[in-house]
């Protein structure tokens, strides 16, 4: 799956009169989006148990081809739960609870994992696709979705390890085939966030810090694309979205997003600096 | 009539570049709105309305210095004055009355402004004197002392909102860094020519730089005050290397 994007800013103050634009042009209430972004990093050192050799591992150069491309290429990627504003209400427990807010602990009061009831997704975007003359964001996106068991430990298991969550608040609407979502995003508030894994439970709505301490929303329209590599399919895309950039002109200026910005890469600096040495001291020695 | 001495034709070459400037400011302003694709970003906008400010203001002090001089001064055309090919110009010197089309706007703001403000008379357009203005609150309306209140305070209170809404992540890049000099260094940018932060705007890829922000904590999670610090080096830099690509322009072309 691919997706084409734009985005724009809109100002608290604006957040009600452009959401009532929104209402007029996609002829359709807008749903409110309530989503808990869990966001998972892969381990530093998740192949350097095969590196371990030493110079021996440089004697395969094709297992060290393989080992250099699968660090070279590690992404962020998250894991999405659907949520209400029930999910909310737990905050007074919660404060008495804190401490132990494991997602993957088992135990007799396990019961509370079933009180955030909403569905996780795991969703990968990947950095989007380089090209300048393009106006808009063309990106490669895959979500699968959990279907039963404990979605943490299986990140876990998979070699990645937590970042960090927000919460996603905002409101989406459709426009033609475009997905039009009017967002901000909310920070759970300092000092309460575990720092190996996803809370338990979710403190008051009210509780939540906004990451823009001006309140200011984002309104990103994305048009979705089974195959991002046809031509013809991305020029639609493209004009439906340059069609609503011209009908939203005044309103919001809509643009594609600085590419790097959306750069889902993990950067592993050290351990790239200590590959180099590995390989040019061995070359050093032969001369 | 006494003739036009040196200093008076000064002092009218004065205005008239003043109002030149004026109208050019002002001309500029209106074509970026009219024009461009996109309303220009707000650090533009605000510096364009501070430099017409400024011009107008400086176009009030060169009036009210020449005051004298300016109101006993009259247009009378020389014998010379090529009056059958420039008439026009001719008539609108002579002209002692406004136009029409700005009587017409003055009449109605002064008659929005009679509806709340003591002193000013809406119907045939005049200031009915300072004689009731002076203790202010007659029936319910503003007076002069009133007035000069509401501005006193609505200027800095101006200020103080658009600072918050339009620069709140900012403060919080330089918060970490340069926590005194942080808004010196606005001050600085915003008061530097506009060109500057023309040539910023868009290597921050057209986004705000709040929205960068917003973007990579999206992609990343990683904590935004890292985020905020990195986007200030990566800006630095590419401050820099513009910087020196201009200059080696500079020196290249001798």
């Amino acid at each position: 799956m691919h997706e084409l994007l734009l985005f724009g800013q809109v100002p608290r103050e604006r957040h009600e009169q452009v959401l009532s634009v929104l209402t007029g042009v996609a002829a359709m209430p807008p749903r409110r989006v309530l989503e808990r972004h869990v966001t998972y990093r892969p381990t530093a050192d998740r192949y350097q148990q095969a590196q371990t050799g030493g110079s021996q591992g440089l004697q395969d150069k094709r297992q060290q081809a393989l080992l250099t491309q699968l660090n070279k290429d590690l992404y962020y990627t998250q894991l999405v739960q659907t949520l209400t504003e029930q999910d909310f209400r737990g905050a007074k427990e919660d404060a008495q609870s804190s401490g132990d807010t494991n997602v993957g602990r088992s135990g007799p009061d396990d019961g509370e994992v079933s009180r955030v009831q909403g569905s996780w997704v795991i969703q990968f975007n990947d950095l989007p696709e380089p090209g300048d003359k393009r106006p808009v964001t063309l990106r490669y996106t895959a979500t699968t979705d959990v279907v039963d068991g404990n979605p943490h430990e299986y990140m876990t298991a998979l070699g990645y390890s937590y970042v960090s969550e927000y919460i996603l608040e905002g409101h989406r609407l459709l426009h033609k085939d475009i997905v039009i979502l009017l967002h901000r995003i909310l920070r759970l508030p300092p000092g309460t966030t575990p720092d190996h894994s996803p809370r338990h439970l979710l403190p008051a709505f009210d509780a939540l810090v906004p990451l823009d301490p001006s309140g200011s929303y984002i309104l990103r329209a994305c048009f979705r694309l089974q195959d991002g590599t046809k031509p013809e399919m991305v020029r639609k895309g493209t004009e439906e979205l340059m069609g609503l950039k011209q009908l939203m002109k005044g309103v919001v200026d809509l643009s594609p997003a600085n590419r790097l910005s959306l750069d889902t890469r993990v950067k592993f600096l050290q351990h790239k600096v200590e590959e180099k040495k590995t390989v040019q001291l061995p070359v050093l020695g032969g001369i | 009539m006494a003739a036009v001495n040196q200093d008076e034709v000064r002092a009218l070459d004065r205005v008239r570049q003043r109002l030149q400037t004026f109208a050019n400011t002002l001309g500029a302003l209106r074509q970026d709105l009219e024009k461009s694709d996109r309303i220009p970003p707000w650090p533009i906008l605000s510096d364009q309305i501070q430099t017409a400010t400024r011009t107008l203001s400086t176009l009030q002090e060169t009036l009210s210095e020449n005051s004298a001089f300016l109101a006993r001064a009259h247009a009378y055309p020389l014998p010379s004055f090529p009056g059958r090919t420039q008439e026009g110009l001719l008539q609108q010197l002579l002209r002692k009355k406004l136009d029409p089309s700005i009587e017409d706007a003055i009449a109605d703001a002064r008659k929005e402004a009679a509806r709340f403000i003591d002193g000013v008379d809406g119907v045939d357009g005049g200031v009915s004197g300072g004689t009731s203005s002076a203790d202010g609150n007659e029936g319910g309306k503003l007076g002069e002392h009133d007035l000069s209140e509401i501005w006193l305070w609505a200027g800095p209170g101006e200020s103080e909102i658009a600072h918050s809404i339009f620069s709140g992540p900012e403060l919080m890049d330089e918060d970490d860094d340069e926590d005194d000099s942080g808004d010196e260094d606005d001050e600085v940018e915003s008061a530097a020519a506009t060109p500057a932060g023309r040539a910023r705007e868009p290597a921050a890829g057209n986004q705000a730089p709040n929205m960068e922000l917003f973007l990579r904590f999206m992609s990343t999670g990683r904590d935004p005050e890292v985020i905020a610090r990195d986007l200030q080096r990566e800006r630095e830099v590419q401050r820099m290397v513009a910087g020196k690509g201009r200059s080696a322009d500079v020196a290249g072309r001798p």
